[in-house]
């Protein structure tokens, strides 16, 4: 078998190609929040969208966030598969009631009589110098509660996977995105390509960054690395970008082999059921990049 | 009849003018927030019953009785029937077996979705 055709997308890219292949796929797909419509998102990721589905399946929406996730949850609830975007993770606060108490609690206070297939993307992160009600990383709050699932996409290929299987999920789905990573740059398949939630990812992470990593970040990343050689080093989202170009300089640096491996993991709401028991080595230690 | 009234007053208003409308309620609280609720809250000598002899439910009740939309006989057979049903409900319940340990944490997740 030869190997698939490869393109070179950045983040957006990806997450772009993801949204239009399911929206082709399916048109109970449908889109909306703040400027994502005629604008295309501040992060550009659904630019071109309206122009191509139509003002019925993607739509921008007021400024009430609360009413963006209200709206999720009735259609999703109604029988459509909306992808709604919170446009900074920080403005989940005003979405939570929805997201927390409504789209995560009613299969379960229902005996498993309703779906809530929705998708709520947001960008996190902070290092960007834009003030402490934009630079925050919330994944760990929705990451703690029953029923939803948290997914935070390292490369290209896994944001453009993962997205597709969110949508396909008949479960709310948070899916965060890192606010700086948007215009790294990794291959993905041509054809569609899609990886299952929750499922381990790769060891070898395939990352190509177009950008060198903040300093910060490759700095929690050295320290990971000095950890004892035979650990595994756990990178969570963006920091995979960061630890894989740390690792690799350290292994030159050294001069010695490392037997340590990266493990790159996305699927936040499985961390503690099944990849922790699995991944901690025989010394007992975890290093964790995020 | 007035708060039909009234609704129905306020969504015409709205849907002619295109201006939001607000209705303002005056209620009244009968019970407690639980069982447990010892009602510190207000005094006991509130006129309750004066209040339920205010009840819109019974006072709906009693319309429907005068203009003829039904008579005793009908509201006494709902009201047997709904009783039934709550008995039935609870009976069914106190013979049911208690639920396995596992049972809780069913339906937190869906397994379904579309096909890949």
């Amino acid at each position: 078998m030869s190997a698939p055709k490869m393109r070179n997308l950045t983040m957006t890219a990806a997450l772009h190609a993801a949204l239009r292949e399911e929206m082709q796929a399916d048109e109970s797909v449908i889109v909306f929040g703040e400027d994502i419509a005629v604008y295309g998102g501040v992060y550009g990721v659904t630019i071109g969208l309206q122009g191509e589905f139509g003002p019925d399946r993607v739509r921008d929406t007021p400024i009430s966030e609360m009413a963006i996730a209200g709206m999720a949850l009735g259609a999703a609830l109604g029988g459509q598969r909306p992808v709604v975007e919170i446009m900074y993770c920080d403005f989940l606060a005003h979405a939570a009631d929805a997201i927390v108490n409504n789209a995560a609690k009613w299969r379960y206070m229902s005996g498993g009589q309703y779906s809530l297939p929705l998708v709520v993307r947001s960008p996190a992160g902070g290092g960007g110098r834009t003030a402490a009600q934009h630079s925050q990383c919330l994944e760990s709050w929705f990451t703690h509660i029953p029923g939803l699932k948290v997914v935070m996409p390292s490369v290209p290929r896994d944001a453009r996977g993962l997205l597709r299987a969110a949508i396909r999920d008949d479960n709310p789905v948070v899916f965060i995105e890192h606010k700086y990573h948007y215009g790294y740059k990794g291959d993905v398949p041509a054809e569609g390509e899609i990886i299952p939630l929750g499922v381990a990812d790769r060891n070898q992470p395939r990352v190509s960054p177009a950008g060198r990593p903040p300093s910060w970040a490759t700095a929690r990343c050295t320290e990971a690395s000095k950890m004892s050689p035979t650990t595994n080093t756990l990178a969570i989202g963006v920091s995979l970008s960061c630890a894989h170009s740390t690792f690799t300089n350290r292994r030159v640096l050294i001069r010695k082999s490392v037997t340590s491996s990266l493990v790159a993991w996305s699927s936040m709401w499985m961390l503690a059921r099944t990849f922790l028991p699995s991944a901690k080595s025989r010394t007992n230690e975890l290093p964790a990049t995020r | 009849m007035a708060v039909y009234e009234a609704t129905r007053e306020a969504v015409a208003q709205t849907r002619e003018q295109s201006m939001p409308s607000f209705l303002v309620f005056d209620t009244y609280r009968f019970v407690g927030h639980h069982t447990s609720d010892k009602q510190t809250y207000r005094s006991a000598q509130e006129p309750v019953e004066e209040f339920r002899a205010r009840d819109p439910v019974h006072l709906l009740e009693k319309a429907m009785i005068d203009d003829h939309t039904v008579d005793i006989p009908t509201t006494i057979a709902y009201r047997d029937r709904i009783r039934e049903e709550i008995d039935d409900a609870f009976a069914r319940a106190r013979k049911g077996p208690w639920p396995e340990p596992v049972d809780p944490l069913k339906h937190v997740y869906a397994e379904g979705g579309v096909p890949v």
